[in-house]
């Protein structure tokens, strides 16, 4: 426990330089490049310049860049600062976002897990025949797809000629618990609120996650090759282990590396899925950011990719805490 | 140890033949193999890297791995006085046989355990699968006493540790325990010091001696090591290019070699009973056996080839009590027979 | 030993003629690189064949080179210009409003402004292509430099490298290039709207009209965006191997004569890490084409060109009034486009892995006497 914590301690800090950084791009993206933000927050062309002098005054947009970025970073973590468009704070807004990207990800990681993984495993099992020959294409085509043309795919079958989803909005239960509708749901029995939750999530869910599902069938196709070919598994057949014990054995190693694939899938789309909540019109993290550029609402731009960057690195530490939990072969 | 006492025979192997279907073509590894083991020796299969003499030792359960196949032969295998032919038998016969009457050791100790599982369990599931313990609670207690017998220090804790915590030599041990876990009839023994230190070797030899005669073992010991041969075996079957050239008590062997290649083989070892002073080596290389030499298929190697041996397959002659030997050098000086012992 | 006789098919003499094409073209610079050179042209006549006989190769090739032909002679070849309208023209609104793909002279039908769906797919096309171009080289450059650099020289200098990739790699990679592209967009269209050189430059690749080049900043600014996000995978990929291909002797025997860095990065370690970046680079053409798609899908709205991104939002709209084809066809382009890389990739992939690749020579060579040796098997 004492190496565990070391390890947190170390890797915690290599996280610090890839926050700063990440949001610094953003705030160099944000405020250096477009001419004048006070102006547009403040309504274009024809704004009032008082307004713009205010807006100047209030966001520090004529101090030195650190300054405005310490102003910024620190408004946002300590969830100060108002958006000058919305009049909301930044940060509540993107928090009370982020619960619904968090269950779009989570369908559609469902749908990795659920048919990546058998797919592989019996793409290995029927190597060379019609059903590895089509996984293998099914893989190809997965990140071959525009997204969004496969959303509307389904949105024009599903909903406007089966009519049978339902697209607008997400049912939130009463009680609040995790913030996230589907789980609170489920853990307070509110079975109609549930029913609903999939019904809007199921689609977008396979529309997100159908790339991976290729990817993740490839991978464990591959991986599960690899274990089913290894000198364990043959002594294990040797030693006159049940199939089932020899098949466990080798799933088991084949899904090691796979973890790591499927947690690093989990953390890209958790930061954000802006074209799939676009098109499916879902209010998440990744549409906020995607809007917040369209209307050169910074604050949230930045807000949102410091959430992502903490995402990402945080997902990173929990694959490699997973890691060696599943193997025992790696210490921290 | 000589053959004059009435032995029963364990293993018979007929005639046998594996071929490997490759892209590169099929490489004919095994062709008329036949040999005896008889209860409670220690036979040796001897021969360089590549010869095929872990193909033969994998038929003897037919987990010859793809894409070989057995395309020929027999393997008669005398189970309670019955004669099954293992060739026969169906894939769940066959589990059963593996493992609990028929037990492995393979070269490699460090590939044949599962990283992610301790070790314990390892040797638990060999008894479990084979009922021959009730469940993994018994299985992890025998598993530490199967741990003592094979001289692993603090079996307790061992039994708990995972393959990449334990030691190359341990692990080899591991191992052997999990080969004897079901006590089986016949263990075979595939290159089990070859991965390891040199002091460790001979530890591990030690150790298969001791567990041999405590247990009224048989063994079919796998090793292209003269020297291993001449420590642990009885008898002796040469192997070369898929073909066995030469079957022998193990003194007779060392004494009176009869075929080319196993004087050959004799000479590029330091001998332990006879005293050389010049090691040499065998000229030539190994064949390839996708297009296997015509005739003998030492001929391109060998000192006396004749014509007749670059045209046609000698036949086995037995040249002595026990003594077999596939040339045509020896024609004539013995009976020709069908098959060896 | 036998001697190794190749059986040819028709594609094995195209292959051929391309080699011995290729082969003159370099010995017109350097008149005995054949002679030195031999046993690689002879490995890259090998690696064509296996492709030869690769059903999903030449099914990617296909498609990827029929992208590019498209992209080429799209603009020429189309019925009309981009923004033609049919009802502007006839003055019929009823019938060339989302008129369905086959109603009169419009193959693939109309969008909403009655302009024919089929010319401006094959005006994006060129789009698509031009985008693909101008991001992937230099994309690929930086990354191989820098990971090479990175893996070569370690230490700090390694570590500063890839805390700045993993920096990139760490941002959601679609909403960086959409802020950079947004907030570059207008200082684009400034420079070339002052620019009549840049206008004339940028109307005639994109194949647009002079005025609509204004119009095309957006686009330049997300080439210029994914040059800045596709970068650091390639920089990770080339530090890798370039990790593993320094501990290769040859390296160490450069090392050993004083070769200079420069020389041993690019004459040594870069010429053996190339196959496996190829895969990446061929797989990574349709990446450009499908990011891109989504960023212009993303701007739709703003983008008043033809950009089959942009074609899918604008169409999107009249989804409900059943015009399927306005998302349907652009939508199918792309996967057509972006899958061919792909499958291209995949079998180039499968011919330069030394695991797989003995099986696929196998099927390339016919070592002599084959046949006798098949009725020794059988009997």
């Amino acid at each position: 426990m004492a190496d565990l914590k070391r390890f947190l301690v170390r890797r915690a800090i290599t996280f610090i330089p890839t926050i700063i950084g990440v949001t610094l791009i953003t705030f160099v993206i944000a405020f250096v490049i477009p001419a004048n933000p006070a102006r547009a927050w403040a309504g274009g062309i024809k704004a009032d310049p008082h307004v713009v002098a205010a807006i100047v005054k209030e966001y520090h947009l004529n101090d030195p860049w650190y300054v405005q970025y310490y102003f910024f970073m620190k408004g946002i973590l300590t969830n100060s600062i108002v958006d000058p468009l919305f009049n909301y704070k930044v940060m509540s807004y993107m928090l009370a976002r982020f619960p619904i990207t968090f269950q779009l990800t989570l369908f559609a990681l469902f749908f990795l897990v659920a048919l990546g993984i058998p797919l592989g495993i019996i793409s290995a099992l029927k190597k060379d025949t019609i059903i590895d020959a089509f996984v293998r294409v099914w893989a190809l085509t997965g990140v071959s797809v525009p997204i969004f043309w496969l959303g509307y795919i389904f949105i024009y079958v599903f909903f406007y000629m089966l009519g049978w989803i339902t697209v607008a909005g997400v049912p939130y239960p009463k009680v609040h618990i995790t913030g996230v509708p589907i789980i609170d749901a489920l853990l307070s029995g509110d079975w109609i609120t549930f029913a609903e939750n999939v019904k809007r999530f199921i689609l977008p869910g396979f529309t997100l996650g159908f790339a991976g599902i290729g990817i993740i069938a490839r991978l464990v196709r591959n991986s599960f090759l690899e274990a089913i070919n290894s000198d364990y598994i043959y002594f294990a057949k040797m030693r006159g282990l049940r199939n089932r014990r020899v098949f466990m054995h080798a799933l088991r190693n084949a899904l090691v590396p796979v973890v790591t694939v499927v947690g690093l899938q989990f953390g890209g789309l958790l930061g954000g899925a802006p074209i799939t909540e676009t098109v499916f019109g879902i209010p998440g993290m990744g549409r906020a950011m995607v809007q917040a550029i369209f209307n050169m609402d910074f604050p949230v731009l930045i807000a949102g990719t410091l959430l992502a960057a903490l995402i990402f690195v945080i997902t990173n530490l929990v694959v490699d805490i997973l890691y060696a939990v599943i193997d025992p072969r790696v210490r921290f | 140890m000589s053959g004059e006492v009435q032995r029963e025979p364990l293993i018979e192997v007929e005639n046998l033949y594996v071929y490997f279907y490759t892209y590169a073509g099929v490489v004919k590894a095994i062709e008329d193999v036949s040999f005896t083991i008889y209860k409670g020796e220690t036979f040796c299969l001897v021969g360089e890297t590549g010869c095929g003499k872990t193909v033969v030792s994998r038929t003897l359960t037919n987990i010859v791995p793809p894409p070989g196949r057995i395309v020929k032969g027999k393997v008669i295998y005398h189970r309670d006085g019955e004669e099954v032919n293992i060739i026969k038998l169906s894939e769940e016969e066959l589990r059963n046989i593996r493992g609990r009457e028929i037990a492995y050791i393979i070269q490699d100790p460090s590939a044949a355990l599962d990283p992610l599982y301790v070790v314990g369990y390892q040797i638990a599931e060999t008894m479990v699968d084979h009922g021959t313990v009730k469940d993994f609670k018994e299985g992890f207690g025998r598993a530490v006493r199967l741990l003592k017998e094979v001289l692993i220090p603090d079996p307790e804790r061992r039994v708990k540790a995972y393959p990449h915590e334990l030691s190359g030599g341990m692990r080899q041990r591991v191992v052997i325990s999990m080969g004897l876990s079901n006590e089986p009839k016949l263990l075979i023994a595939d290159e089990p010091t070859s991965y390891l230190d040199v002091t460790v070797q001979a530890q591990v030899l030690d150790l298969l001696r001791e567990l041999k005669r405590k247990k009224g073992l048989t063994v079919l010991l796998i090793t292209h090591d003269m020297g291993v041969v001449a420590e642990m075996c009885e008898r002796v079957a040469v192997l070369y290019a898929g073909n066995i050239v030469e079957v022998a008590p193990v003194d007779e062997l060392f004494k009176r070699p009869k075929h080319p290649y196993t004087v050959g083989l004799l000479r590029a070892v330091p001998n332990p009973l006879t005293e050389i002073e010049k090691l040499e080596s065998i000229p030539g290389t190994v064949p390839n056996l996708i297009k296997p030499p015509s005739g003998c298929r030492f001929h391109p190697r060998c000192p006396h080839a004749t014509e007749k041996c670059r045209r046609e397959k000698p036949p086995l002659i037995r040249v002595g009590p026990s003594h077999y030997v596939r040339c045509w050098l020896y024609a004539g000086r013995g009976e020709e027979v069908a098959k060896s012992e | 030993m036998a001697e190794e006789v190749y059986e040819k098919k028709i594609l094995d003499r195209f292959s051929d003629a391309l080699i011995a094409f290729l082969v003159k073209i370099i010995t017109l610079f350097r008149k005995d690189w054949y002679r030195r050179n031999r046993s690689r042209v002879e490995e890259w006549r090998l690696m064509l064949y296996a492709l030869n006989r690769s059903p999903i190769g030449i099914a990617g090739l296909v498609l990827g080179m029929s992208f590019i032909i498209v992209g080429i002679i799209g603009p020429i070849i189309a019925p009309h210009s981009y923004d033609f309208s049919f009802i502007m023209a006839t003055g019929q609104y009823k019938k060339y409003f989302l008129a369905p793909p086959g109603t009169g002279g419009a193959l693939l039908g109309t969008d909403d402004l009655g302009r024919d769906l089929l010319s401006q797919m094959l005006y994006g096309a060129r789009i698509s292509l031009v985008v693909t171009a101008l991001v992937l080289p230099v994309g690929i450059i930086i990354g191989i430099m820098l990971g090479l650099i990175a893996g070569y020289y370690g230490g700090i200098v390694d570590e500063f490298i890839m805390r700045v990739t993993d920096m990139f790699l760490a941002f959601p990679g679609l909403i960086l290039a959409l802020a950079l592209s947004a907030a570059l967009t207008d200082r684009m269209a400034l420079a070339i709207a002052n620019n009549p050189y840049l206008t004339g430059l940028v109307s005639f690749i994109f194949a647009v009209k002079p005025n609509d080049a204004l119009n095309m900043a957006q686009t330049l600014s997300i080439v210029v965006a994914l040059w800045i996000v596709w970068w650091p995978g390639y920089a990770r990929l080339t530090r890798g191997l370039t990790l593993q291909a320094k501990n290769n002797v040859y390296v160490e025997a450069a090392r050993a004569l004083s070769m200079s860095s420069v020389g041993i990065m690019t004459k040594h370690i870069l010429p053996n890490i190339l196959g496996s970046l190829l895969v990446l680079m061929t797989m990574d053409v349709g990446s450009v084409i499908l990011v891109e798609a989504g960023l212009s899908f993303l701007f739709g709205a703003q983008m008043k060109i033809p950009d089959w991104g942009a074609i899918v939002q604008h169409g999107s709209q009249y989804l409900v009034n059943g015009a399927w084809w306005l998302v349907m066809i652009p939508g199918l382009a792309i996967l057509v486009s972006v899958l061919g890389w792909n499958l291209f990739g995949d079998a180039l992939r499968d011919i330069l892995d030394p695991r797989t690749r003995r099986s696929i020579e196998f099927k390339v060579k016919k070592v002599k006497k084959a046949s006798e040796e098949a009725g020794e098997v059988s009997k």
